[in-house]
């Protein structure tokens, strides 16, 4: 290293010996006690640097600096929104907004599953070529043929349609699940679809047990669930809603009953329905 | 960061920002306002600062880029190696040192420009070593050591004019060419 080269280093050596321990100072410093030429004008320099820095101290920042600094500071403060409890109000208040709209909108899609299912079932019940698998009035023996087609048959029937007749049942396919229909004979050419769907099998809303009354596909309906199950009513030919609604009381529910008197006259109901026959008669001689 | 604590930073480092603001901008207004601006920004963004022993030079490296990025013109940074500077080591004049005041030091640094003068007041504020200035304008620790020998060199130079009996020094003429 030459007398350049060190002057050159120790320029940047500060005056109040802060840098003695750098390495990169080292050989320069031991340089200047080797070199008096070189020495004399280090401590020229450090005399120097230690002269600007004192005077450099002696420019003072202006007396309201300070207080502007800190002022501003308090202004920006409020600003901070996580320090704000009014900011922390309106964010809760639109969580709790965005929760209900969550809800809302998750509701009507549930809804539209129940009214798909509905519309579906009510179509089901008009398109069928034949329109029950099993032709029996006997309670019994659609309870067994329903266990054989590996769906729950334990309903319960609103306790008005438990004296009703039934003409026969059938299974029928929804949205990759399995429900199954009953077919009732009410009073002239009035007869009632009941459809049987598990809860389970409804991803969203369906109706609770309080009976809900809608015109789908032109027919009128009933839906409302108990325990497990869900239930569909379709009323066929001029069952309406009033009509519907005489025969679903809230109060209890009933096991499904049968009459020997049923059966005869649900058997040609069954085959009227076929087009062989007139059910008036038959109606009147049932009810 | 609390109160206190932003208190006890803003009364240990307000006025070496300002000093070094000052000569930056050379005019008392903007320099108050880069200050401000400074300790706004560490009140906004401070927090992200995970090494707190690096307050010091995040503060001076956010006032400078706050002085770069209020500048109209983008200047160009050489990268000055020893070749080029050894002819200006000459010896320091005894007397401009024992002259020297705060108004004649400021008046000096004025003269020289920017590219110099930035890293000469840091090394004359709060003891910056050459590697915090270089940490501080982000700049290679040789080319901090090339602009503090030849700043000082300019120094000198202007302490020496400004320290003549009489001498008056329009700071506009008399104001140091960069390297360019």
């Amino acid at each position: 290293m030459n007398t350049q080269e060190a002057k050159f280093i120790l320029q940047a050596y500060r005056p109040g010996g802060e840098d003695a321990g750098d390495p990169q100072f080292a050989e320069a410093l031991a340089q200047a006690k080797l070199d008096p030429e070189l020495a004399k004008w280090f401590a020229e320099q450090l005399a120097f640097d230690a002269a600007a820095t004192r005077a450099i101290k002696e420019v003072k920042a202006p007396q309201h600096l300070r207080d502007s600094i800190l002022a501003g500071r308090r202004v920006i403060e409020p600003k901070i929104w996580s320090r704000q409890p009014v900011v922390w109000a309106m964010a809760a208040a639109i969580l709790i907004l965005l929760g209900i709209a969550g809800f809302w909108v998750k509701s009507r899609r549930d809804w539209t599953q129940f009214a798909s299912y509905r519309a579906e079932m009510t179509r089901a019940a008009e398109a069928h070529g034949k329109h029950v698998e099993l032709e029996s009035p006997d309670p019994a023996k659609i309870h067994a043929w329903l266990a054989n087609q590996e769906v729950d048959p334990n309903y319960v029937l609103p306790a008005r349609l438990s004296g009703a007749a039934a003409m026969g049942c059938r299974v029928v396919n929804w949205d990759g699940h399995k429900a199954y229909m009953i077919c009732y004979w009410m009073q002239g050419t009035n007869h009632m679809d009941l459809f049987v769907a598990e809860k389970r099998d409804f991803k969203g809303a369906f109706p609770g047990d309080k009976p809900q009354f809608a015109t789908t596909e032109g027919r009128a309906t009933a839906s409302w669930s108990y325990d497990a199950k869900v239930y569909l009513l379709v009323g066929q030919g001029p069952v309406d809603e009033k009509f519907l609604r005489q025969h679903l009381e809230p109060q209890g529910v009933a096991g499904v009953q049968s009459g020997q008197e049923w059966v005869s006259a649900c058997q040609s109901l069954i085959q009227f329905r076929a087009g062989s026959q007139n059910t008036q008669n038959l109606a009147g001689n049932f009810f | 960061m609390d109160e206190l604590s932003f208190e006890h930073l803003v009364d240990s480092y307000y006025e070496s920002l300002y000093r070094f603001a000052l000569s930056l901008t050379r005019r008392e207004a903007d320099a108050c306002d880069m200050t401000q601006q400074t300790f706004y920004r560490w009140a906004t963004k401070g927090g992200q600062l995970r090494d707190k022993s690096k307050v010091k030079s995040w503060l001076f490296t956010t006032l400078h880029r706050e002085f770069l990025a209020g500048r109209r013109h983008e200047v160009r940074f050489p990268h000055l190696e020893i070749s080029g500077v050894e002819e200006e080591l000459t010896p320091t004049q005894p007397s401009v040192a024992n002259k020297m005041d705060g108004d004649s030091l400021m008046q000096a640094l004025y003269q020289i420009d920017d590219l110099y003068r930035a890293p000469l007041v840091l090394f004359y504020l709060e003891n910056h070593s050459y590697r915090e200035i270089a940490d501080t304008l982000d700049l290679p620790a040789g080319t901090v050591m090339s602009r503090l020998s030849r700043g000082k060199q300019m120094l000198r130079q202007a302490m020496s004019q400004n320290v003549e009996p009489g001498k008056i020094v329009p700071l506009d003429s008399t104001k140091a060419k960069g390297a360019s």
